[in-house]
C-alpha cells in the first residue's frame, strides 16, 4: 500500500490546511497593503471636465501615492465633482493652500498630483474643497507663491506644463479682447459706462465747458480792455495836464518868473486885490479836482488789478483743465487710431492693371 | 417511422433526459446535504476523492500555473514597458491567473483527470451490478457514491484553484528574477495593490461552480451506463466534452455577472 494512501487523511488535511492558510495569509496581506483597516480623509475638487479622470486614479505627492479618486459626479452647474481621499499617514501633507492638478499623458493614463501649501497649517476639514491647479483660486495661490509646485521630470509633462500657462494666458487674452471689443463698441456707441466711456464723455463735456469758458474769458477780456482804455484815456488827460503844468513851470516867461518878478505876478498878487490869488486858488482847486480824479482812476486800476488777481487762479485752472482734457482726448484718439480692430480691417487692395498684355488678349 | 414522429420522439427524449438530469441534480444536492450532516460511512470515500482529485493533481496544476505565470511575465515585461505601462503586469497577472484562466484551467485539468475517472468508475460499477447491490441492500447509491465524489471534486477544484493562484502569482516572481530582477517586497506590494477582494471572491465562486459542474456531469454520465462495457468510454468522452462545454458557458455567465 502506497504511503499516501495509508496516510490519506493526513495528506488531505495538510493539503486543505495549507491552501486555507495561504489564502488567509494572502487576504490579510492584501488587506494590510490596501489599508482596509486604516482611515481615509475624503475631500472634493471641482474640475471643468471628467476627461482623463476615473475612479481609482492615484493621487500622488512627490511620486508617492497618497490617495485615490473615489467618485466623479456631474453637478447642476456643469462642474465635475471629484471625490477623493488622502491616506491617514499622509494627511499631514495637506494644508489650507494645497492644490491638486490633473496630469495626463498623450500615450494614455494620467494621475492627479497633489501640491502642498507653503504655509504649515492644519489639514483642511474632511469634506472640504481643495482647489484645482487651473482654477481661479489655484491661480491666485500660485501667483501669491503660497503653494509649492514641483516641476515634473517627464519631458512631455514639462512641455505640457510650459504650454498650459501659455494656453491659459492666450485664452484669458482672447476673452479679455472679446470683452474689450464689446466694451469698445458699446463705448463708441455711447452705451457703456466704463473708464474709456467716462473719458470720452468727460472730454466731450470738458470741450463744451471750455468753449463756454473761452467765451466768458473773451467777454471779460473785452470788458477789461474797454475799462482799461477808458482809464488810460483819463490818465492820458491827467498826464497832459501835468505836462502842461510842468511846462508852464519850466517856462522862464511863465508863471514862476512872473511870480518872482518885482513887477511880476507876486507883487501883483500882493497888490492886485486878490485877483491873482483867486486865480491861483482856482488853479489849486483845479489841481485838487485833477488829483481827485487821478486818485479815483488809481483806485479803479487797483480794483481791476485785484479783480484780475482773484480771477487769475480760476482762469489758470480752467486753462489747465482744458489742456488736460485735450491731452486725454489726444491719448484716447491715439489709442483708437493704434487699435488694429478699429482701423476698419485690412484695407481693400487696389487692383493694379497689368501693363503686359498677351497676344491672346488682343482683339482679332 | 416518419420524420415528424422521429422529431417528436427525439424532443420527448431530450426533455425527459433534461428532466432526469435536473432531478438527478436536485437529488445529489439533497443527498450531499444529508451526507454532510450525517457523514459516517462515506468519509473515507470523500478523503480518497480529495486525494485523487486534489493532491495527485497538484503537481500538474503547479506546473501549468508556473508556466502560465512565466509566460505572462515574460510577454508583459517585454511589451508593457514600451508603452510606459510596466506596472500593468500585475493587473494582467491577476486577470489571467486569478479571475479567468486559473479557475477554468484548473477545472479543465480536473475534468480531464477526475471527470473521466469518475465516469469510468461509476460505469464499471453499473456494469458489475454494484449499484444494484446498493439498491437491493437499501443503501442510497447517490448518498454513498455520488455525494462524497460531488463534495470531493468541488472541494478539490476549489483548493487546486487556490494553489493555482498561489503558484501562478508567487511563482512568477521567480521567473521575474531572471528577466527583470525586483525585490520581493516591491513585487508583493505591486501585486497586492492590484489584487482586490472581488477578484478573490470571483475566483472562489467560479471554482466552486466549476467543481460542482464537473462532479454532476461525471457522475451523471457514469450512471447512464446500462449494460455494455463499450458504453464506459463513451460515457467518459461525453463527461469530458459536456463538462468542458458547460464550464466555458458557466465561466462566461459568471464573468458577465461579475462585470455587470
Amino acid at each position: 500500500m502506497k504511503l499516501r494512501y495509508r496516510f490519506a487523511n493526513q495528506v488531505v488535511g495538510v493539503f486543505v490546511i495549507l491552501a486555507v492558510a495561504l489564502t488567509v495569509a494572502l487576504i490579510v496581506l492584501m488587506g494590510s497593503n490596501q489599508r482596509w483597516f486604516k482611515k481615509n480623509f475624503y475631500y472634493h475638487s471641482y474640475f471643468t471636465t471628467a476627461s482623463d479622470i476615473a475612479p481609482g486614479m492615484p493621487i500622488t505627492f512627490r511620486g508617492f501615492t497618497i490617495g485615490k479618486v473615489t467618485a466623479i459626479t456631474l453637478q447642476e452647474d456643469n462642474n465635475v465633482d471629484v471625490e477623493f481621499y488622502i491616506q491617514e499617514e499622509f494627511i499631514d501633507k495637506a494644508n489650507e493652500d494645497s492644490l491638486i492638478q490633473l496630469v495626463t499623458s498623450p500615450l494614455g493614463g494620467g494621475q492627479i498630483i497633489f501640491h502642498q501649501g507653503r504655509m504649515a497649517t492644519d489639514p483642511p476639514p474632511e469634506g472640504a474643497v481643495i482647489p484645482t491647479y487651473d482654477s481661479k483660486q489655484g491661480l491666485r495661490l500660485r501667483e501669491e507663491n503660497r503653494v509649492i509646485v514641483l516641476r515634473s521630470t517627464d519631458a512631455i509633462a514639462q512641455a505640457l506644463d510650459q504650454i498650459d500657462p501659455i494656453l491659459s494666458n492666450v485664452d484669458l487674452v482672447l476673452s479679455n479682447l472679446a470683452v474689450l471689443t464689446d466694451d469698445l463698441n458699446a463705448t463708441l456707441r455711447g452705451e457703456a459706462s466704463g473708464p474709456v466711456a467716462g473719458i470720452l464723455a468727460g472730454a466731450e463735456g470738458a470741450v463744451a465747458e471750455l468753449e463756454q469758458t473761452v467765451v466768458r474769458v473773451n467777454q471779460v477780456l473785452d470788458d477789461t480792455t474797454e475799462q482799461i482804455n477808458s482809464l488810460l484815456g483819463e490818465v492820458e488827460g491827467i498826464a497832459s495836464n501835468l505836462g502842461e503844468t510842468t511846462a508852464a513851470l519850466r517856462d522862464p516867461t511863465g508863471l514862476v518868473p512872473m511870480l518872482l518878478d518885482p513887477k511880476g505876478s507876486l507883487a501883483t498878487l500882493l497888490d492886485d486885490d486878490n485877483v491873482l490869488f483867486d486865480q491861483i486858488v482856482g488853479i489849486i482847486a483845479d489841481l485838487e479836482l485833477s488829483i481827485g480824479s487821478l486818485q479815483e482812476s488809481i483806485a479803479d486800476v487797483e480794483n481791476f488789478t485785484e479783480y484780475l488777481n482773484t480771477t487769475q487762479p480760476q482762469l489758470t485752472g480752467i486753462l489747465e483743465e482744458g489742456r488736460q482734457t485735450l491731452d486725454a482726448s489726444q491719448d484716447v484718439i491715439e489709442s483708437l487710431r493704434n487699435n488694429p480692430l478699429l482701423r476698419g480691417g485690412i484695407p481693400e487692395a487696389q487692383e493694379q492693371p497689368s501693363t503686359f498684355e498677351s497676344i491672346r488678349d488682343e482683339a482679332f | 417511422m416518419g420524420a415528424i414522429e422521429r422529431i417528436g420522439a427525439a424532443t420527448i427524449g431530450r426533455v425527459r433526459g433534461l428532466l432526469y438530469a435536473l432531478g438527478f441534480m436536485v437529488d445529489v444536492f439533497k443527498q450531499t446535504f444529508r451526507f454532510v450532516t450525517r457523514r459516517k460511512v462515506g468519509s473515507r470515500v470523500l478523503t480518497m476523492q480529495v486525494l485523487f482529485t486534489g493532491v495527485e493533481a497538484l503537481s500538474v496544476v503547479a506546473t501549468i500555473s508556473l508556466s502560465l505565470g512565466a509566460v505572462i511575465v515574460i510577454q508583459g515585461l517585454s511589451l508593457l514597458p514600451q508603452f510606459g505601462q510596466g506596472q500593468l503586469i500585475f493587473d494582467v497577472l491577476i486577470i489571467v491567473i486569478t479571475r479567468e484562466l486559473g479557475p477554468l484551467l484548473t477545472a479543465v485539468i480536473v475534468t480531464a483527470r477526475s471527470g473521466t475517472a469518475i465516469s469510468t468508475e461509476l460505469g464499471n460499477m453499473v456494469i458489475s451490478h454494484e449499484i444494484e447491490a446498493y439498491v437491493v441492500t437499501g443503501i442510497n447509491p447517490i448518498r454513498h457514491i455520488v455525494a462524497p465524489r460531488f463534495i470531493g471534486v468541488t472541494l478539490s477544484t476549489l483548493l487546486l484553484n487556490l494553489y493555482f493562484n498561489i503558484f501562478g502569482l508567487l511563482g512568477s516572481f521567480v521567473v521575474t528574477q531572471f528577466v527583470n530582477p525586483i525585490p520581493l517586497g516591491e513585487y508583493l506590494n505591486g501585486m497586492l495593490a492590484s489584487l482586490s477582494l472581488t477578484d478573490v471572491v470571483s475566483s472562489v465562486v467560479k471554482s466552486i461552480v466549476f467543481g460542482a459542474i464537473i462532479a454532476l456531469i461525471a457522475t451523471y454520465h457514469g450512471l447512464q451506463v446500462e449494460r455494455a462495457t463499450t458504453e464506459i468510454p463513451v460515457a467518459a468522452i461525453r463527461s469530458v466534452s459536456h463538462g468542458i462545454t458547460m464550464l466555458i458557458i458557466a465561466n462566461a455567465i459568471i464573468t458577465l455577472v461579475y462585470y455587470i
